[in-house]
């Protein structure tokens, strides 16, 4: 799936995001244009009935009860995945341990928000297009959220595993490649 | 004040009261009493300027307040005047006394600058009408107070002349008093007198004291046109030296009570010259205390303190420009230029400790110092890291540290979290500020931290943890130090999923939100202990 308005523009927003000023934000621009290139974004999404949801997502779904709350007049339910891949975090790494600690706190910093800025993008989509048939759309949540488990992650990988072959669990349940965000919104006619 | 940059001097000379042969009271009204004692000070102490044993009562007790004497404390004012008066500094006995003591320390040591110290006219109107009523009167009644302070004033004036006539080089003037004047009040009540105190002088030898925090006035303290301004010791001179342009001293500022008075003379050495270290690469530096050392300081500490500071501009001086630039060029995290100018003050004679200290660490500090002053963010300070580095290697194999032979912390990312990065930062800028880092890595064990900790007698056991399902393991390691007998063993902590209440909770001794705070903590946890090795 393409992400209409890849890449992000080098803006204030990410600049105030990275804490730049002077001397660091043109050192930084340099890493932010590397960023880019390391960045492999993919995505996945797929609509399910809320029924479905609750038998694949069991028991972390029934045990949350502040998904339960998120979900509560929801028909449907849209699960998203994306990720940057490995590119980008390997190159973060090996700066680190070479102690160019800038450029490596800077390509980390810089995943996390190209991370977000996908999800932000998919989530935008997914409500476009549920939109465009009259559906509403809850906010989006994520496991970790209060009591929603982060071993649901495990879930999300197995039903995105086709289009995201690359994508693994690492023990503790985060994810593998680490810039990568699962999330689900819920979908109905009403709240 | 050109001539007293990179010179080293305690302010007062309080602690010549142990000479004295008799109480503070006598002294305060003897000439020769005082002389003897100040004499027999400066013959032990070298310092680059002399004063004569002041009292912050002469002034107000000219003007009529109630003074109380006593054999073993300073003078004081115990009641404000009933009626202020404005007598001439000449016929004032103990003024006539201090110029005595000043023209015969003039005598003994030819060549040695004196300094002639005054009290500012703001706490002198204090001491005169009461503080608080003072400070009371800025605000409801502004005319009575200037009125109070134009006879203080004339009575510094005069008091400056008498004493400049004898023969002081430098006008001393310290005025706590101002401190406590809101900072858009300042110049008003505080810095315009002080401007005309200071321009009797006709040069720029003259300085300005203000105890506190005085970081929110530098700028109308510089535009009383004074020479030099001193700094408390409650301030980083590393945050503010950016402040103080290079024509004007930056004089400070050793803890007179705590490191000058109450530490052996071993820690008062290493103090001073990590504090000589520290500044002594800029021209306008002039080493001082950050008050005045009391009468009961060790004469063995502040001859220390005096003979650290002028060895350490001995040995700085002939690198002073290159070990300023190499501290600017790491600061500003030019990578690529700083292992040459490394290379260079080797090829010219530096130690290699200088220039670590002088050049590299200053930058770690400084920009410490400036991240915590919150002057700067993080890429700032990181950048600076990256061209520390480069610079540290160069010397590396000619050192101690960092990273090798110093206190040893342990630090790791919590059992079942796996997050690296927060935790590798505090292991680089540990390690960059000398503190030598075991780094377990993540999802650590409670009992790997205590394996490393018996193991390799780490003193400090650092824990990450960015997910709140991690938390409890703050709690499991505590426990499992105290099992194994490691309750000496200090325990920081930090991370997304903590703060200071659950690090509490969990009996961690420090919560750091940031690397930077966690090189202050780990500082503080280890202060006191660095000499019991």
């Amino acid at each position: 799936m393409t992400l209409p308005g890849w890449p992000p523009a080098w803006d204030e927003k990410i600049k105030r995001y990275l804490q730049l000023d002077g001397e660091t934000e043109s050192k930084a621009e340099y890493l932010w244009l590397e960023a880019l290139d390391l960045a492999q974004p993919s995505t996945w999404r797929q609509v399910i009935s809320i029924n479905e949801f609750h038998e694949i997502f069991k028991p972390h779904a029934q045990a949350s009860h502040s998904l339960q709350r998120l979900l509560k007049s929801c028909g449907q339910v849209a699960l998203m995945v994306v990720s940057l891949g490995v590119h980008l975090e390997e190159q973060s790494r090996e700066l680190f341990s070479q102690r160019e600690v800038f450029g490596g706190f800077m390509l980390d910093r810089m995943g996390s928000y190209l991370a977000e800025w996908c999800m932000s993008s998919l989530d935008c989509q997914v409500a476009e297009s549920l939109g465009a048939v009259g559906l509403k759309t809850t906010r989006r949540y994520s496991p970790g959220y209060q009591d929603f488990s982060l071993e649901a992650q495990k879930v999300f990988i197995e039903l995105a595993a086709e289009a995201m072959s690359g994508l693994r669990l690492r023990p503790g349940n985060l994810l593998t490649p680490e810039k990568s965000i699962t999330a689900l919104k819920g979908t109905g006619f009403t709240f | 004040m050109e001539r007293f940059f990179n010179t080293t001097f305690p302010i007062n000379a309080l602690p010549a009261a142990q000479l004295a042969g008799a109480g503070i009271d006598e002294l305060s009204h003897s000439a020769e009493i005082k002389s003897r004692a100040v004499r027999r000070y400066y013959q032990e102490v070298p310092a680059d300027l002399l004063f004569f044993f002041s009292d912050i009562a002469i002034q107000a007790e000219a003007m009529g307040a109630v003074v109380e004497y006593t054999p073993r404390s300073m003078p004081s004012v115990a009641a404000p005047s009933a009626e202020a008066g404005l007598p001439r500094a000449a016929a004032v006995p103990r003024m006539r006394v201090n110029a005595e003591v000043l023209n015969d320390l003039g005598r003994e040591f030819p060549g040695r600058p004196r300094g002639a110290m005054v009290y500012g006219p703001f706490t002198v109107a204090g001491q005169v009408v009461g503080e608080q009523a003072l400070l009371r009167g800025v605000v409801t009644a502004p005319v009575e107070v200037h009125g109070v302070l134009e006879l203080s004033l004339a009575l510094a004036m005069d008091y400056a002349s008498l004493l400049l006539e004898t023969g002081a080089e430098l006008l001393w003037v310290s005025d706590p008093l101002a401190a406590l004047l809101p900072p858009e009040s300042f110049w008003e009540f505080a810095g315009e007198p002080l401007a005309r105190l200071f321009a009797i002088k006709g040069d720029r030898n003259t300085a300005l004291h203000i105890c506190g925090d005085s970081s929110q006035i530098v700028g109308p303290m510089l535009q009383t046109g004074v020479g030099g301004i001193s700094f408390d010791q409650c301030l980083d001179l590393l945050a503010i030296e950016d402040l103080v342009p290079p024509e004007v001293a930056l004089i400070g500022n050793l803890d007179p009570v705590e490191v000058l008075e109450q530490a052996a003379t071993k820690q008062v050495a290493h103090a001073t010259e990590e504090l000589a270290m520290g500044l002594g690469a800029l021209p306008n530096f002039t080493l001082s205390s950050g008050c005045a050392p009391p009468p009961s300081a060790p004469l063995a500490n502040i001859k220390a303190f005096v003979e650290t500071g002028q060895r350490t501009f001995a040995e700085l001086g002939p690198y002073q420009g290159a070990l300023q630039n190499l501290s600017s060029q790491t600061l500003a995290g030019k990578r690529e230029t700083v292992p040459d100018l490394v290379g260079e003050l080797r090829d010219n004679g530096a130690k290699p400790m200088t220039v670590m200290r002088t050049g590299l660490m200053r930058a770690v500090k400084k920009m410490s110092a400036l991240y915590e002053a919150k002057r700067c963010h993080l890429p700032a300070v990181l950048l600076m890291v990256d061209a520390f580095y480069p610079g540290y290697r160069v010397l590396e194999h000619e050192l101690a540290g960092p990273g090798k032979g110093g206190p040893k912390v342990a630090l790791g990312t919590v059992k079942g979290d796996f997050h690296e990065i927060g935790k590798n930062l505090v292991a680089i800028m540990l390690e960059a500020n000398g503190i030598s880092v075991l780094d377990l890595g993540v999802n650590v064990a409670p009992e790997e931290f205590v394996a490393a900790c018996r193991e390799q007698h780490c003193r400090v056991a650092g824990l990450s943890a960015f997910l709140t399902s991690a938390r409890s393991q703050l709690g499991a390691v505590k426990q499992a130090l105290a099992d194994a007998g490691l309750d000496s063993v200090k325990m920081i902590a930090g991370g997304a999923a903590v703060n200071q209440h659950l690090a509490a909770q969990a009996g961690v001794e420090g919560y750091a939100k940031d690397a930077v705070a966690a090189v202050r903590l780990v500082q503080g946890l280890l202060k006191g202990r660095e000499f019991d090795s």
